[in-house]
């Protein structure tokens, strides 16, 4: 049997008199890229703010690595973050700072805090990962929307998380900076271990990085399984994705 | 109504919560430091020039009606007591929440609606103590040391305006100005600049963080920390004053 890692159950949100989400469940297991497709503004963002415990939901659990993040205290939920990384649609880099003290943010503010020395080293590795070791000392602003993107995705990859979860990770990117991405998130799972949740409504993402896939319509999940699944369902709005 | 009771109690909230975080670690100093020097730094042209004009104004202003009285030795002291008890602590307080205020308001509004308060929490780093603490922290020392300064220039002003029509020497002048000054002008001053830098840090990150309305609400939230932070500064001067009033008769 897999082991589950994140399972959402029965998920209700509401905005106020705006039902998101109408009773979602699904879970992400070990090793896996669970992709979760859907239109703009069905909330697929409001799911993974959901998980990592930013917004709470209105009803139903989420189970994150065997810990219910909606009863957790502050500092027991400031812990299991620590094992999830999050990729946020436009980066959110910390602007005031180099590209070297966002790597470095999460690292120095830990409680068994690594050397000077090791931080460096991992700053550079992580960088080296994204292939952009000659930005690191420059400003968020001298970057382009592709580069913050493998920064903020170096930055995700710094605490060495079991989880990532990428919001809208290749929207708005140019074909070779989006396969670039694709190519760093199937690494994540491959090399590093690192299962993912990825939402996005890029088909070629879906194709590249999917292990299995969830839609998201009208507050509901539906379970489509596989790509070669997807090609077959007969429902008029999954069928619009990759026609 | 509501929505200012509202506000009234998330800001009560939002408050309290800094006493919490402030006495849990991690403590970060540097960030502190770095603070101080920025926001100290950015408002000291702005009170520099007004402290200046205000102590020159203030002795212009006090000659004709005190020379009528053969009285005009007395213009350093009274321009002394007014500006340390009331003038310089309140003029600084002012140019801080319409510089710092506005600053701390914009700059945290805008980390909440580009999402990087949330790139903060999903790293498991405690958001509050390192974007509310250390900038309230920061106002609440630099606002009483900006203070100081600006009653030195005022003073300085004073000298300066006093020396257009007439002849008097720096050490007289202070000598003068000090001359029936006791400790209960100065003590309630700083502790009434304390209050007023802490109600700027506050106020403006109160706002920051309530931003909401993409960049619109950016300027809403400075624009917001600016009038709140000013019209509490008028209340707790008031109040201070009917404090020290009623401890120092």
């Amino acid at each position: 049997m897999k082991e589950e890692l994140i399972k959402v159950l029965q998920i209700e949100k509401r905005f106020e008199s705006h039902a998101v989400l109408k009773g979602v469940s699904f879970s992400l297991n070990k090793h896996e890229n669970l992709v979760v497709i859907g239109k703009s503004g069905s909330g697929k963002s409001v799911l993974l703010k959901i998980i990592i415990g930013l917004i709470a939901p209105d009803k139903g659990s989420v189970e994150v690595l065997g810990k219910d993040i909606c009863r957790l205290k502050e500092l027991d939920l400031r812990q299991l973050r620590k094992k999830i990384g999050y990729l946020f649609q436009d980066g959110a880099l910390f602007d005031s700072m180099t590209v070297r003290q966002n790597l470095e943010f999460p690292l120095k503010r830990q409680v068994q805090r690594k050397t000077d020395e090791e931080i460096e080293e991992l700053v550079h590795q992580s960088l080296k990962k994204v292939g952009l070791s000659n930005a690191i000392d420059k400003m968020p602003d001298q970057l382009s929307g592709g580069m913050k993107k493998r920064v903020a995705l170096a930055r995700a990859l710094m605490l060495e998380p079991e989880i990532i979860l990428f919001d809208e990770p290749t929207t708005g990117l140019d074909p070779v900076t989006s396969k670039e991405i694709n190519r760093l998130i199937i690494e994540s799972r491959d090399k590093l271990g690192i299962s993912g949740i990825v939402v996005t409504h890029d088909m070629y993402c879906v194709k590249t990085v999917g292990d299995r896939l969830v839609a998201l319509n009208e507050g509901t999940i539906t379970e489509v399984g596989g790509m070669s699944e997807l090609n077959a369902r007969e429902e008029k709005w999954l069928r619009e994705f990759f026609e | 109504m509501k929505k200012f009771l509202t506000d009234v109690a998330d800001l009560f909230i939002f408050t309290a919560n800094f006493f919490v975080k402030f006495f849990r670690p991690p403590y970060e100093i540097s960030e502190i430091s770095r603070h101080i020097l920025v926001l100290g730094l950015n408002s000291l042209f702005l009170i520099s020039t007004s402290a200046l004009i205000i102590g020159m104004v203030m002795s212009i202003q006090l000659t004709p009606t005190l020379e009528q009285f053969g009285a005009e030795t007395l213009i350093p002291n009274m321009v002394a007591i007014s500006i340390i008890r009331e003038i310089g602590p309140v003029l600084t307080a002012l140019v801080c929440a319409g510089k710092l205020g506005s600053a701390i308001g914009a700059e945290i509004g805008s980390m909440k609606v580009s999402e990087q308060i949330d790139a903060m929490a999903v790293t498991g780093v405690d958001h509050y103590s390192f974007l509310v603490v250390t900038r309230v922290v920061a106002t609440t020392v630099a606002v009483p040391i900006l203070t100081i300064y600006s009653v030195a220039i005022s003073l300085l002003g004073s000298f300066i305006a006093i020396n257009l029509t007439s002849s008097i020497s720096l050490n007289l002048f202070f000598s003068r100005a000090f001359e029936y000054m006791h400790l209960y002008d100065v003590i309630p001053s700083i502790f009434k600049s304390l209050l007023f830098g802490f109600t700027i840090g506050i106020v403006g990150c109160f706002y920051g963080y309530n931003t909401t309305k993409g960049t619109a609400g950016v300027g809403k939230a400075a624009h917001t920390s600016v009038v709140s932070a000013s019209l509490l500064i008028f209340f707790i001067d008031m109040l201070a004053a009917e404090i020290s009033h009623l401890i120092i008769p």
